[in-house]
């Protein structure tokens, strides 16, 4: 497991373990059932705070990628993902809606944004 | 309290190598004032220690560790009678060689003598204590000076009427006394020692 | 529950008041205490020891009241290092081992010299011929060799090279890993408090300014540059202090006022201290 603390970053401390172990989760990294480090051991090691990395996994808890077991731990939960797949529709609906009021303000047709995305699929 | 009398006396290495010397070059040379001068600077160490730890600012710590006033306080008596204590001890032996060596006789004026010392000085202890954590060493060295002038001045002037008086006297009686007043006034003392300690 | 909590504190002398300090460092956490040389931190460390008695107030130490008589056995679970040691000069590490001994009922002696060795520190030298890393490594080996639950340092870093500095505080971090041990430490070097701190307190010419989790002062908290011109477009509320500078201003803001659109840069422990200083002055 791989998280890298910026502190120059303008996002705070407890967002960016958040949203590394949100990313570990939906790249597969993290499997359900994974322990997570103990938030007292994870701050430690990061040496951040240990309220900060409280503040990130009860956000985790809270959305539902990890179950919390008293006395063991911090475990990936089993229906996270499904969880994300839809969050992450929701998120591209939203980007879509925001490229069409766009498009629609200079007068681009939805064939011009279909032909964009064919070419910045094929250059990548 | 163990734990700051091992510091006193490690931190007292110099004064304790002294004490030793002194005890062995006394043994020999049988001399009453050097009898008298062992017990009185064994009851001076106690202030001794007490201006090392201020040098040190070693109440800084004390305020750290798990330690009562009364064990603070009671640490530097407690040093001044096991002082006293092994330098009664070495006069005895040194008497005591002195009888064997020189076929000096052991007289009953001379054990009372070096007891009635031992409680002067432990008296002069008892007096100097208090001041010294109320004022400080450093600033009441001539007080210090002035109290030691003048116990020394009590102890002639004592000895003198003992001659003249020595045989109406009722030598366990007056001891008796001796030890007794020096007892209420250390216990006085130490009372009024914990409440001079650090008064801030 | 709190490792220390002090309410309302007040200390008079005649030439400096510790005024109506309340703070309190929850179980399990490192509550760093800032302010310049003078402010007041020394003070503050004595007075929740009762070194020095408090005027008034209330002062609880690993739940007990400081002043009761039963507050010795407390002390038997804090470690203690002040900004200096004062050891009498000719003892050596190992007759302090030995004095710790018989003063501490849980000392450990195994532990202590494990320390030293770690800290490279003969037993047999003489204190007067230590560096002052070497007396802080001494304090901090005696501090931590009695099991301590709590760790009090008065200025443990200052005066220390970079490289003694992080490893020390990597010991203090460590010491933390414990839920239920904590950590009071007071500097004027703020980027040490601001590596290690859960908490931040910070007192000033005996007040203290404020007291909060570190990680919620620097997201509160930005430093916005403008210049004149710009300075009339900032909402007047989202200003705590400002810096007037020969070419641009710079602000001290509250970041949740501004919009996306200004450019908020992050604002370090020293910076805010800093404004918040400037503007008590005005």
């Amino acid at each position: 497991m791989e998280i890298i603390i910026r502190n120059s970053s303008s996002q705070p401390i407890y967002e960016q373990i958040y949203t590394q172990i949100k990313d570990l989760i939906l790249n597969g990294a993290l499997a359900e059932g994974d322990a997570l480090p103990s938030i007292r051991g994870l701050a430690k090691d990061l040496r951040i705070s240990v309220i900060t990395t409280k503040r990130a996994y009860d956000e985790l808890e809270r959305e539902g990628f990890v179950n919390t077991v008293a006395g063991k731990g911090c475990f990936i939960a089993g229906a996270n993902r499904e969880l994300i797949h839809e969050e992450n529709l929701k998120k591209i609906e939203a980007h879509m809606q925001a490229i069409r009021q766009l498009a629609k303000g200079c007068g681009i047709t939805n064939e011009d944004l279909i032909e964009m995305f064919r070419i910045l699929e094929v250059e990548e | 309290m163990k734990g700051l009398l091992i510091k006193d006396i490690c931190s007292m290495m110099k004064q304790t190598k002294y004490f030793f010397v002194l005890a062995v070059v006394m043994a020999f040379m049988q001399n009453d004032f050097l009898f008298s001068y062992i017990i009185v600077y064994a009851a001076s160490l106690p202030i001794t220690a007490l201006a090392y730890d201020e040098r040190a600012k070693w109440g800084r710590m004390e305020e750290t560790l798990p330690l009562t006033r009364a064990q603070i306080i009671g640490s530097k008596y407690m040093m001044g009678y096991i002082t006293v204590a092994v330098s009664l001890a070495i006069v005895f032996c040194g008497r005591l060689y002195g009888a064997m060596a020189y076929a000096r006789p052991i007289r009953m004026e001379n054990m009372f003598s070096i007891v009635i010392t031992a409680c002067i000085a432990l008296a002069v202890q008892a007096v100097n204590l208090p001041l010294m954590f109320w004022i400080g060493v450093e600033r009441g060295r001539l007080l210090l000076i002035l109290i030691i002038v003048s116990a020394a001045f009590a102890i002639v002037s004592l000895w003198e009427d003992l001659e003249i008086h020595q045989a109406s006297l009722h030598f366990p009686l007056v001891l008796a006394a001796a030890a007794g007043i020096t007892a209420v006034l250390n216990i006085l003392s130490f009372q009024i020692s914990k409440r001079m300690y650090h008064c801030e | 529950m709190n490792a220390i909590e002090m309410k309302h504190v007040t200390k008079s002398y005649p030439a400096f008041t510790l005024s109506d300090v309340s703070l309190s460092l929850p179980s399990g956490c490192i509550l760093g205490l800032v302010g310049e040389n003078g402010a007041g931190k020394s003070t503050a460390i004595r007075l929740l020891l009762n070194g020095i008695a408090r005027d008034s107030g209330e002062i609880t130490i690993l739940g007990r009241d400081n002043r009761s008589k039963e507050f010795v056995q407390t002390k038997e679970e804090i470690g203690i290092v002040l900004d200096e040691a004062y050891y009498p000069e000719v003892l050596s590490a190992g007759t302090v081992g030995k004095m710790m001994q018989h003063t501490y009922k849980s000392w450990q002696q195994d532990t202590f010299v494990k320390f030293l060795d770690r800290f490279s520190l003969s037993d047999k030298k003489q204190f007067k011929e230590y560096s002052r890393g070497m007396k802080m490594k001494l304090s901090i080996a005696v501090a931590l060799s009695h099991q301590p639950r709590l760790l009090i340092l008065d200025e443990a870093t200052s005066g220390l090279d970079p490289i003694v500095r992080d490893e020390i505080l990597e010991i203090f971090n460590d010491f933390t890993r414990q839920e239920d041990h904590s950590v009071l430490i007071s500097s004027h070097i703020t980027s040490d408090l601001e590596k290690i701190s859960d908490y931040i307190a910070f007192l000033h010419q005996g007040r203290l300014l404020f007291c909060e989790e570190k990680d919620r002062l620097m997201e509160e908290y930005g430093i916005l540059q403008t210049t004149v011109k710009s300075l009339s477009e900032v909402p007047p509320d989202a200003i705590i202090a400002r810096r007037e500078g020969k070419y641009a201003t710079e602000l001290l803001v509250k970041r949740a006022l501004l919009s996306e659109a200004f450019d908020v840069e992050r604002a370090g422990i020293e910076d805010i201290m800093l404004f918040l200083v400037k503007k008590e002055e005005v």
